[in-house]
């Protein structure tokens, strides 16, 4: 198989007589995130493209065309052009059997979908930012569309600061009084009348069955902060009442505990939930700051794939550094004795039980789970401005969120395990 | 005397056993807590049961019980209880609002509501029962009976304003804009003292413009039809709000009118525009005031601030005029009779001793509109001495030593300049901006003076905090230094044609640098030379001559050839008009180099072009 690509690459390249245009990942990439947006666009309009695993922090090769070149130097995308000989020493380097490297053929731009509310603040969502900013296209889902089977016109969602649960985030002690709150609130409300349902939580019951089904029938579901484990509790919920009176008009089950089914959730497993209304967390899944410690030692390590035999998490974990600062979110990182086993773990702070980045299969698709709110805000508040990103043009942890939109435009190739 | 001592006895033991029973109760009671708080609910309801049936008067155990029920979702169980308790006290209107909460979380909508109903009717003359009754269906989200509950009570009580403020904050909750800003309009007819808290309210929805836009237009209607005067002041604060300075002025002036006020609100408005950049609308604002309130006690500071806004508005427009494009600007006198003008209110103001102003200020903003904008450096230095002299303690004396220094440098006198600027270090109340500013004007004064040591010596100390702003600078003649510094006569040559340069002299700067810029033997200091001929020619508007060497530094890719590049661009951007060929020069820089220091900056450029080319 190898053999027959490099012959395949050295052919084309001959027949073709085309330079190429490697965009680098480096350390010597001047903008990693908008590097992303290239590639993706590239692809959409019409192009093929390589995604060298491990090569130079994950480089992506295009045939060159001025074009490119261009919107490359407009949008401060650091690359190199190649004679045709360099890019098949390139491309020879990456395919021997002695590197973990591997080249990826990237296809097609996957269409994207992100799970936003009416009332969507900037504040809301690191992935938003970063596919602004990347000038990475994407289409605005809700309830609604997600439930009258729209996801079905996408290859990729991505879910951030949802509360799957129906409890509004569990913001009610500290901001049952403020504006967004009340907001929000009737925002969920109206939207479940509106679709049927009683209660929110009810609601949320039918979106994440109707994501999990997405996933399913092939879908990626990449999800952010609290949308990780409140998916997942919700899943757990789907026949218990867990939410108290102020969230959804009558009291839990007293025994919600004891009937979660964890057969049906994703990620997690045997977890506890926080049925305290008035506290701001929902299950033991979530790393507490205290466990953290200072902001200074709080860094998360990548996990090494072997490129050519785990494609999927070695593109997942693609960076130019592989010891990244972490950050904090309303779910900030996952508790490694709550993960199911058959889940890859992609990244952790070493030596604690403390998992920041997650990947794993569901029927023909797959999801991906990722700790903590912005990557570049440690702490990020309510009311918080934006990031600007201009301002965090190489972030590691932001590129980890754009590996996943790119992801789905790989072409699938037969596993080697 | 037997039978008292019995009676007495018996008393005793009752009192004793009672005690006893009341102490077994409260334990019972904590320990059916202790069964709760464990989640055991089905051991502390049947402890809870019993206690109420032996103590059916007491609300704890009542209370406890019927939370425990409703945490296991009994609700048959809690209705009975309740209705038992109801039997009890039929008067307690809290109960029928708990019953009514129990059927509405039993989906027995209907009942709840004939339930509410009852409660009400059991005081229906009194503020609290509607309030009760409508905070019960509120806590069930039940938005259209509460609003129906409360609208009654506002009907049917004395204190309708009470009822006002409770809906106008249901409809908030349900984002019904309108027509909480009609139960708003309600409250201040009725209790005008509650404007404040009104505004308060109002305020948390600053950044929603579909609620501010809907209370305008609410509230616009209403005074269509009722002149009240607090109307006008709330209007006017929502305009504020949403940034709408000008409606919001008008109206003003219109609740000025009916209070026949003393100007007061309107000082404060303009105040708060100025601050937020509104300066137009503030000095009208100020206009008014001076007009209308010609003997206010405030007069001076009104006529402070009105110049103040005036400066400000000319000062915009002083710097739209220039062609900030060029890395070299040429000083020039504009709008000369404006601020002769603002020069002679704040003259009148510092002589009026009447008035109570921050004297020091007024005369630090007549000497910069001197030294900045009338270029008459010695009346400026003349002002600037005088601040030194009667504001030694204040900040504008920093900044007054740190402009007569520059004034030194324009009359040529280097030695008192230098002298200037040392008072600013050894200064107590010199904060880090203004020493790296002194710094690196004394380096610049030894580099005039080609005492080239020196100047590294200052350079270094204005390079040890890299956030100010004079550290590039710095950066960039330190390089020219190491790199030029064997080479002391033709680098003492470049230092004077820079010191002609910063005193305006620019065609005397050209010659200096002519002999420097045509000797291909200095390498780098022929680099500079050229490029700050090629700045030079730019300032006399000798556009042809400029481009052309800044062609030949592009073209031999030396240390300049970026940032000529960049110049280029602008050049062609801004004098030519030439967009086509801007947009190429840009598009070469980020092809040829691509680690430029001026790579963003030929982007944004070339970006800019692009979208305004549509």
């Amino acid at each position: 198989m190898n053999k027959f690509f490099l012959i395949y690459i050295c052919l084309s390249t001959l027949i073709l007589a085309q330079a190429k245009i490697l965009i680098y990942m480096d350390l010597q990439q001047t903008d990693h995130l908008k590097a992303y947006g290239i590639a993706y666009n590239a692809l959409k309009e019409g192009m093929v493209g390589d995604w060298l695993l491990n090569y130079r922090g994950g480089s992506f090769m295009f045939d060159y065309s001025d074009k490119l070149a261009a919107k490359c130097r407009l949008k401060g995308v650091a690359f190199q052009t190649l004679s045709q000989q360099e890019a098949v020493q390139v491309y020879s380097l990456v395919q021997s059997e002695d590197q973990n490297m591997e080249v990826i053929r990237l296809e097609k731009a996957p269409k994207i979908a992100v799970y936003v509310p009416p009332n969507f603040k900037p504040w809301d969502d690191a992935v938003t930012l970063a596919l602004d900013y990347a000038e990475v296209q994407y289409d605005r889902v809700w309830v609604e569309e997600i439930l009258r089977g729209d996801l079905e016109k996408y290859d990729w969602l991505h879910l951030h600061h949802e509360d799957f649960t129906g409890q509004y985030g569990k913001f009610y002690a500290s901001f049952s009084n403020a504006p967004w709150y009340i907001e929000q609130q009737k925002i969920y409300e109206n939207e479940a009348k509106k679709l049927g349902f009683k209660k929110v939580s009810d609601m949320e019951k039918a979106v994440v069955v109707a994501i999990k089904n997405y996933v399913g029938q092939g879908g990626f579901l990449f999800a952010m902060c609290s949308a990780t484990d409140t998916y997942d509790i919700a899943l757990s919920a789907l026949n218990v009442d867990i939410v108290d009176k102020m969230y959804d008009g009558d009291p839990p089950d007293p025994n919600a505990q004891s009937k979660l089914d964890f057969s049906q959730t994703l990620a997690f497993q045997d977890f506890k939930l926080e049925m305290n209304p008035l506290i701001y967390e929902y299950s033991d899944i979530d790393i507490q700051p205290s466990e953290i410690g200072t902001e200074q030692n709080d860094y998360f390590t990548l996990f090494e794939f072997s490129a050519k035999y785990d494609p999927v998490p070695t593109m997942l974990t693609q960076n130019h550094v592989n010891v990244i600062h972490g950050f904090m979110g309303q779910t900030t990182m996952f508790r490694k004795k709550y993960i199911k086993n058959s889940v890859y773990i992609l990244a952790e702070r070493a030596g604690t039980d403390q998992v920041k980045y997650i990947h794993g299969n569901y029927g023909r698709g797959t999801f991906t789970f990722y700790g903590g709110h912005d990557p570049e805000d440690y702490q990020h508040a309510v009311g918080d401005p934006p990031t600007d990103l201009s301002l965090y043009k190489n972030s590691p942890g932001y590129r980890l969120i754009l590996n996943n939109i790119l992801f789905p435009a790989a072409k699938k190739k037969e596993q080697k395990t | 005397m037997n039978k008292i001592i019995f009676w007495l006895g018996f008393l005793f033991i009752s009192l004793k056993l009672a005690a006893q029973i009341d102490l077994n109760y409260d334990n019972k009671f904590q320990l059916a807590l202790s069964y709760e708080d464990a989640g055991q609910l089905e051991k502390a309801e049947a402890i809870l049961r019993e206690l109420t049936n032996l103590q059916p008067w007491n609300y704890s155990y009542f209370d406890s019980l019927t939370r425990i029920l409703l945490k296991q979702k009994k609700y048959p169980d809690a209705i009975s209880l309740i209705e038992s308790k109801i039997n009890q006290s039929p008067q307690d209107i809290n109960l029928y609002g708990l019953l009514g909460s129990v059927y509405f979380m039993s989906d027995n909508v209907v009942k709840a509501y004939e339930v509410w109903e009852k409660g009400l009717n059991v005081s229906p003359g009194s503020v609290v029962t509607y309030r009760i009754i409508a905070n019960y269906a509120i806590e069930n989200r039940a938005f259209e009976k509460a609003i129906e509950i409360l609208q009654r009570g506002k009907k049917n009580t004395d204190e309708p304003e009470i009822f006002s403020f409770d809906l106008a904050n249901v409809y908030l909750a349900n984002m019904r804009f309108s027509e909480a800003a009609n139960e708003y309009y309600e409250l201040l007819i009725r209790k005008p003292d509650q404007l404040g808290n009104i505004k308060s309210k109002l305020s948390l929805y600053s950044d929603n413009k579909a609620a501010l836009i809907q209370f305008i237009e609410t509230l616009k209607n209403k005074i269509k039809d009722d002149k009240t005067p607090n109307l006008y002041d709330l209007l006017s604060y929502i305009y504020s709000l949403n940034s709408d300075y000008d409606s919001a002025f008008k109206i003003l002036v219109d609740y000025e009118n009916k209070i026949k006020g003393n100007g007061n609100t309107i000082l404060s408005f303009a105040r708060s525009a100025q601050l937020n950049g509104e300066y137009e609308v503030a000095l009208k604002a100020y206009e008014y005031l001076m007009k209308n309130f010609p003997s206010s006690l405030q007069s001076a500071l009104i006529k402070f601030y009105h110049s103040t806004a005036l400066e400000e508005i000319l000062n915009k427009k002083y710097q739209s005029e220039l062609e900030s494009w060029k890395p070299i600007q040429s000083k020039k006198i504009i709008y000369q009779n404006e601020f002769n003008g603002i020069i002679k209110t704040y003259e009148s103001l510092i002589k009026d001793s009447s008035v109570n102003l921050n004297r020091i200020e007024i005369l630090y903003r007549i000497a910069e509109i001197y030294f900045n904008r009338l270029l008459d450096y010695k009346k400026a230095d003349s002002l600037y001495t005088l601040i030194n002299l009667r504001g030694a303690n204040t900040e504008f004396s920093i900044f007054s030593f740190l402009r007569r220094g520059i004034i030194a440098i324009l009359n040529d006198q280097l030695d008192d300049a230098n002298s200037l600027f040392e008072k600013v270090l050894m200064n107590n109340r010199t904060n880090m901006e203004q020493k790296a500013e002194a710094n690196y004007f004394i380096a610049k004064i030894n580099f005039w003076k080609s005492n080239f040591a020196g100047t590294i010596k200052y350079l270094d100390e204005t390079t040890k905090n890299l956030s100010n702003d004079f550290a590039n600078d710095a950066i960039e003649l330190l390089s020219l230094i190491n790199f030029c510094r064997k080479d002391s006569i033709n680098l003492s040559k470049y230092a004077l044609a820079d010191l002609l340069s910063f005193q305006s002299k620019f065609s005397l700067a050209i010659e200096e640098l002519k002999p420097l810029a045509a000797n291909l033997n200095l390498f780098l200091l022929n680099d500079y030379a050229n490029y700050k001929i090629a700045e030079l020619l730019l300032v006399v508007s000798d556009i042809p001559t400029s481009l052309k060497i800044l062609e030949d530094i592009a073209e031999k890719n030396g240390i300049f050839a970026d940032k000529a590049l960049l110049l280029l661009g602008k050049i062609y951007q801004y004098g030519v008009k030439d967009r086509t060929k801007a947009s190429q020069i840009y598009q070469k820089l980020l092809e040829k180099f691509p680690n430029s220091l001026y790579f963003d900056q030929a982007r944004d450029y070339l970006n800019n072009l692009q979208i305004n080319n549509g």
